[in-house]
C-alpha cells in the first residue's frame, strides 16, 4: 500500500524530542447484507487511510488522512507540529488508493454474503411463514501495515463474517423477538455444516416459544450463565477491567493486583487473538506486536493486564499483543479481542440441577458498565427461569446488576463445555465503537445476582 | 459554497451520471463528511489529540426493481465513475423507488464556520475547567469539534449541500458512586458555557467527596423524583426516537387512534426543531430532501404527531420531514433533530421545594432510554436523597425507571433551567419534577 522505506522516513521524522512515531495504514472492504422486514440492503464500503501518531510522556497527537499517497503520509507528518491546524486540501492522486482497495475486495464476497442472507430467511420462513425477520450478514476483508519509528514494519490481512438474525414472531398483541449470532472467518465459513440455516431456525423456534415468556422473578437469585454468549458478560464487567490502561488508574478494581487472588479458585480467564482455531482475529495486533495468548487469571490469581507498547513501558514490561484500533482515525488502545474462560470439571446438566429457583441466560443484549469499577447493570435477552433443578419457563427479559469483582467471587461451578460467540460481539470503549472481538465460555453458575425483570 | 462543498457535489453529480450512463433506471447520493478533531486530558496531565477528516459518501443505484449501494470514505481521491461502477457490479435486491427530491434550485445552509481552536487553546481551556482540583482527583475531559458537510444529489437534477458544526466538551470524574460526567455543548466555540460547566464540576467533585462508598445500596422502591436538565434530555431524545413513523409498523399503531388526545400532563410539551438557532442537529432540508419544519409531537399533554419519513408519512397520514440516514440502511428511517422538552416557569429550586421527599437527581451515570420490548425508560443518576425538601444523603448510581406512558402522565412541572444536552445528540430539557418513578 505505501513503500516500507517511505514509512519509516515519515515515522523517524515524527518522533522528535524522544517521542515514539508509528504510523497505522488499513485498507478495509465491507460486504453487508441488512434485511429489516420488507426492507433489504447490499453494500459495499470501501475504508481505508493513514493514521500517524506521535507519542511522547504525557502528550499524544494522532493525525489521519483518507489519502493512502506519499504526499498524504507527508503532509501527516507536517501536521504533527504543535499550535498548528490540521491542511484540508485535497490529496493528490486517487490511483495509489483505488489500487489498495481494489487488491482488498475479495471478487465474490457480496454474493456469499446475500447466498447466506437468502438461506437464513427461507429458514425462518419454513418455521413460521409470518415471521419476521431482521437480518445483517457482513464479510470483512482489512489490509494492514504497521510501521514504527524504532524500525520495524509488519503487514498482516484479516478476515472476519459476521451473522445476525432476529426472527419476531406474533400472537394476536403479543410480539416476541430471538437473536441468534454466528461468526467465522468468511462467508463460506458461515454455510460450514449448514449453521447459518441452523441459526436462523433456532431464532425462529425460541421467538415462538418466547410468546409464552412470563415476568422476570425479582431479588437475589443463582445465576446460571450458558455456554458462548453470556460471555459477554464477564467482557463486559472484568475483561476491561484488566486492559492495563485502565488497569493503571489508582482505585480501578484491578490496580496493582497482579499475583492476588481476584476470583474462586478453577476460575482461569485468557484473551487470545488466535483463538478460536477456525476464526483467529489477528496475526499481528494494530502496533505491529505478534499476537499472543495472554493468561489474564490463572485458577483465580490475577497473571497479566493486556498491554499496548505505552502501558508495557509505563509496567516495565513487554507488550503482548494486544493493542488495537477501530480504524486508522483512532491511536491504538489495549483491547480484548478473543476472551474466554476455560474449561472446568462440572457436568452443565448438574450444574442447573443443584439450582432450586433461579435464573437461566442463554445470551445477553448488552448493558452499560463503569470501567474502573466494573459495576454493570446488562440486559439477558433470552432468560428462562429455572425451577426445581430444571429449566422450565421463558422470561420476557432480565436486567442483572452487580460488580465484577462479586461475580468473579460468587461463581460457584464452572463447566467443561466451553463455547464460543465468534467475531459476534462489539465492543464499546472510549469512542473507539464498534470493534469486533470474540467471547467464550463453559456453563457457568453465580451464586447470587441481583435480578429484576426489564 | 466553499470548495468542500462544490466538490462534494460535484462528486456526487459526476457519480450519478456515470451510474445512470452505466445503465441505472436511477441513482442517488448521500453522504456526511468533513474535519473532526477531539482532545483529551486527563488530571494528571496527559493529553491526547486527534484529528483528520471523518464521514463517508455514498452511491445507490436501482436497476429494474433491485438495489445496490456503495460506499466510500475518501470522494476526493476516488474516479466518480468507478465508484458507481462498483455500485452497479454488486448483486442487487428487490427495493422500492428512490424518494429523494430536493427542491431546485441549489440549497444550501449556512457555509460559514466558526473558528477552531488550536491544540493549546483546547488543552488551556479544558485546564480551566479543574480549578482548585488536585492533581490526584480522577478527573478527565474531553473535547470534540465536528464540522461535516451534508450532500445530497438526485438522479433528478437536484442536487444540495449544507454545513453543519458542534461542539461538545464533557468531563467526568470517578469515585465512590462510579462514573460521573457532566458537559456543554454549542455549534461554535465561542458559545460554549464553560463557566457554567466549570461551576457544576466543582459541585461535582465537592460532592464526589462527600460520598459514602460503604453506603448499602437502596431497595428498589418508589419515590418522586427530580431528574436534572441531562436526565431530560435523555428523556426528550428517548421520546423522539419512540414516537416515528417506523415505530408505527412494529407495535405503536394503536398509537395513531390517540392523536389529538390527552397522552401526558399539561407540563408535557415536546417539539421536534430542526430549523432552532442554534441546535447541533439544525439543517435546511432533511435526509430525504424534505424542507425541515417544525413538528410539536405533544402540546400540552396532548398527542399531536408522529415523525415521519416521506414514506410513513403517507402510510400513516403524517407529515414527512424528519427522515435521517443511519448507516447500515439505505432506506432512511425518522429521527428527532432539536428536540426538547418545553421548559416551565418555575426555577429548579421550586421544583426543588415541591420535591419534599424523594430523590433529587443532580448529573448522570448512564444514558437514559426506553426499551423497546417493555416500554420502559430507564436512566441512572447521582444527587441527593431529600426529605421534606431538605437533601440528607447523597447516593450514585441510583437506576431510576417508569414505563413510559405512566412517566409522561406522572410528570409533574419543567423548571426552567434548560440546556442542550451534551450527550443526547441534540437533545435539550430543563429539570424535571416526576410524582412517582422505580428508583434502585
Amino acid at each position: 500500500m505505501l513503500e516500507r522505506d517511505l514509512m519509516l522516513e515519515v515515522c523517524r521524522a515524527g518522533a522528535t524530542d524522544g517521542a515514539r512515531c508509528d504510523m497505522f495504514v488499513e485498507a478495509t472492504s465491507t460486504s453487508i447484507y441488512a434485511g429489516r422486514g420488507d426492507d433489504r440492503s447490499v453494500r459495499l464500503l470501501f475504508d481505508g487511510g493513514i493514521g500517524l501518531g506521535r507519542t511522547g510522556d504525557t502528550r499524544t497527537v494522532h493525525v489521519h488522512t483518507p489519502d493512502v499517497s506519499e504526499a498524504g503520509a507527508r503532509r501527516l507528518a507536517g501536521a504533527l507540529g504543535y499550535g498548528g491546524s490540521f491542511p484540508s486540501r485535497p490529496p493528490a492522486a486517487a490511483d495509489a488508493r483505488t489500487e489498495a482497495f481494489a487488491s482488498a475486495f475479495p471478487p465474490r464476497a457480496c454474493d456469499d454474503v446475500v447466498r447466506v442472507a437468502r438461506e437464513v430467511e427461507r429458514e425462518v420462513h419454513a418455521v413460521d411463514a409470518t415471521a419476521g425477520v431482521n437480518l445483517r450478514v457482513a464479510a470483512v476483508v482489512r489490509k494492514i501495515a504497521v510501521a514504527s519509528s524504532e524500525g520495524d514494519v509488519v503487514e498482516d490481512v484479516q478476515q472476519r463474517a459476521f451473522l445476525s438474525v432476529e426472527a419476531i414472531t406474533r400472537r394476536g398483541n403479543r410480539l416476541r423477538a430471538a437473536r441468534r449470532l454466528l461468526g467465522a472467518l468468511t462467508a463460506d465459513g458461515l454455510m460450514i455444516g449448514a449453521a447459518h440455516r441452523l441459526a436462523g431456525r433456532a431464532a425462529a423456534e425460541t421467538a415462538l416459544a418466547r410468546l409464552d415468556a412470563i415476568e422476570a422473578p425479582t431479588g437475589e437469585l443463582p445465576v446460571v450463565l450458558g455456554p458462548g454468549g453470556p460471555a459477554a458478560l464477564l467482557h463486559e464487567v472484568c475483561g476491561h477491567g484488566l486492559e492495563a490502561d485502565v488497569a493503571a488508574h489508582p482505585g480501578s478494581a484491578y490496580h496493582g493486583r497482579i499475583g492476588e487472588r481476584v476470583a474462586v479458585e478453577g476460575l482461569t480467564l485468557v484473551d487470545d487473538p488466535t483463538k478460536p482455531e477456525d476464526a483467529p482475529h489477528y496475526r499481528y495486533d494494530d502496533e505491529g506486536i505478534p499476537a499472543s495468548s495472554t493468561t489474564l487469571i490463572e485458577d483465580g490469581v490475577l497473571r497479566s493486564y493486556m498491554h499496548d507498547r505505552r502501558s508495557a513501558a509505563g509496567l516495565a514490561t513487554r507488550p503482548n499483543g494486544h493493542a488495537r484500533r477501530v480504524s486508522y482515525r483512532f491511536p491504538a488502545l489495549p483491547r480484548m479481542s478473543s476472551t474466554f474462560v476455560t474449561a472446568g470439571a462440572d457436568d452443565p446438566d448438574e450444574i442447573v440441577r443443584g439450582v432450586g429457583h433461579g435464573i437461566y441466560v442463554r445470551a445477553i443484549s448488552g448493558g452499560d458498565t463503569d470501567m474502573d469499577s466494573g459495576r454493570f447493570t446488562v440486559r439477558a435477552s433470552e432468560p428462562y427461569l429455572i425451577e426445581g433443578g430444571r429449566i422450565t419457563a421463558p422470561l420476557r427479559g432480565a436486567i442483572l446488576a452487580v460488580t465484577g469483582s462479586q461475580i468473579l467471587r460468587t461463581i460457584d461451578r464452572i463447566g467443561n463445555d466451553v463455547e464460543f460467540y465468534n467475531h459476534s460481539y462489539a465492543c464499546n470503549k472510549l469512542d473507539q465503537f464498534p470493534l469486533t472481538v470474540s467471547v467464550g465460555q463453559p456453563t457457568i453458575r453465580i451464586a447470587a445476582l441481583h435480578v429484576w425483570g426489564g | 459554497m466553499d470548495v468542500t462543498a462544490e466538490r462534494l457535489v460535484e462528486f456526487g453529480r459526476n457519480a450519478v451520471d456515470a451510474a445512470i450512463a452505466g445503465g441505472a433506471d436511477a441513482a442517488e447520493v448521500f453522504g456526511r463528511y468533513g474535519d473532526a478533531a477531539r482532545s483529551t486530558l486527563r488530571r494528571s496531565g496527559e493529553v491526547a489529540h486527534r484529528e483528520g477528516t471523518e464521514g463517508s459518501v455514498a452511491v445507490r443505484v436501482w436497476r429494474g426493481g433491485r438495489a445496490g449501494t456503495a460506499t466510500t470514505n475518501a470522494p476526493f481521491a476516488e474516479d466518480p465513475r468507478r465508484f458507481a461502477r462498483r455500485a452497479l457490479d454488486l448483486p442487487h435486491v428487490p427495493a422500492p423507488p428512490a424518494d429523494t427530491t430536493l427542491p431546485e434550485p441549489l440549497v444550501t445552509g449556512a457555509s460559514a464556520r466558526s473558528r477552531p481552536p488550536d491544540r493549546d487553546e483546547v488543552v488551556a481551556l479544558m485546564e480551566s475547567l479543574f480549578g482548585g482540583a488536585a492533581s490526584t482527583d480522577p478527573l478527565g475531559c474531553q473535547y470534540t469539534r465536528r464540522a461535516p458537510w451534508t450532500v445530497l444529489v438526485d438522479s433528478e437534477g437536484g442536487a444540495g449541500a449544507y454545513a453543519s458544526e458542534s461542539h461538545v466538551l464533557w468531563a467526568w470524574f470517578d469515585g465512590p458512586g462510579g462514573h460521573m460526567v457532566d458537559g456543554a455543548a454549542a455549534t461554535s466555540h465561542d458559545d460554549l458555557d464553560v463557566e457554567g460547566l466549570s461551576g457544576r464540576i466543582r459541585e461535582r467533585v465537592d460532592f464526589v467527596r462527600s460520598l459514602d462508598s460503604g453506603a448499602p445500596t437502596a431497595s428498589p422502591t418508589e419515590a418522586r423524583v427530580l431528574l436534572p436538565p441531562e436526565g431530560g434530555a435523555q428523556l426528550a431524545r428517548s421520546l423522539g426516537t419512540f414516537f416515528t413513523g417506523q415505530n408505527i409498523e412494529s407495535g405503536l399503531k394503536p398509537l395513531l387512534d390517540r392523536v389529538g388526545t390527552k397522552l401526558a400532563s399539561d407540563a408535557v410539551t415536546l417539539v421536534d426543531d430542526p430549523r432552532r438557532r442554534g441546535g447541533l442537529n439544525s439543517r435546511p432540508w432533511d435526509d430525504e430532501g424534505t424542507p425541515a419544519a417544525t413538528t410539536t409531537l405533544i402540546e400540552n399533554g396532548v398527542f399531536q404527531a408522529f415523525l415521519h419519513t416521506r414514506r410513513t408519512a403517507a402510510a400513516f397520514g403524517g407529515v414527512p420531514g424528519a427522515a435521517a440516514r443511519a448507516e447500515a440502511w439505505d432506506r432512511p428511517v425518522a429521527a428527532p433533530t432539536n428536540v426538547y422538552l418545553a421548559p416551565g416557569p418555575h426555577s429548579r429550586s421550586d421544583l426543588l421545594r415541591n420535591l419534599r421527599d424523594g430523590f433529587e437527581g443532580t448529573g448522570l451515570v448512564q444514558r437514559g432510554r426506553i426499551d423497546s420490548g417493555t416500554g420502559k425508560f430507564t436512566t441512572a443518576l447521582y444527587g441527593w436523597w431529600v426529605r421534606n425538601g431538605e437533601r440528607v444523603r447523597p447516593a450514585a448510581g441510583v437506576n431510576v425507571s417508569s414505563d413510559v406512558f405512566r412517566l409522561l402522565r406522572r410528570i409533574r412541572a419543567a423548571a426552567s433551567d434548560d440546556r442542550t444536552s451534551y450527550l443526547a445528540d441534540g437533545a435539550s430539557s430543563a429539570s424535571i419534577l416526576v410524582d412517582r418513578m422505580e428508583v434502585s
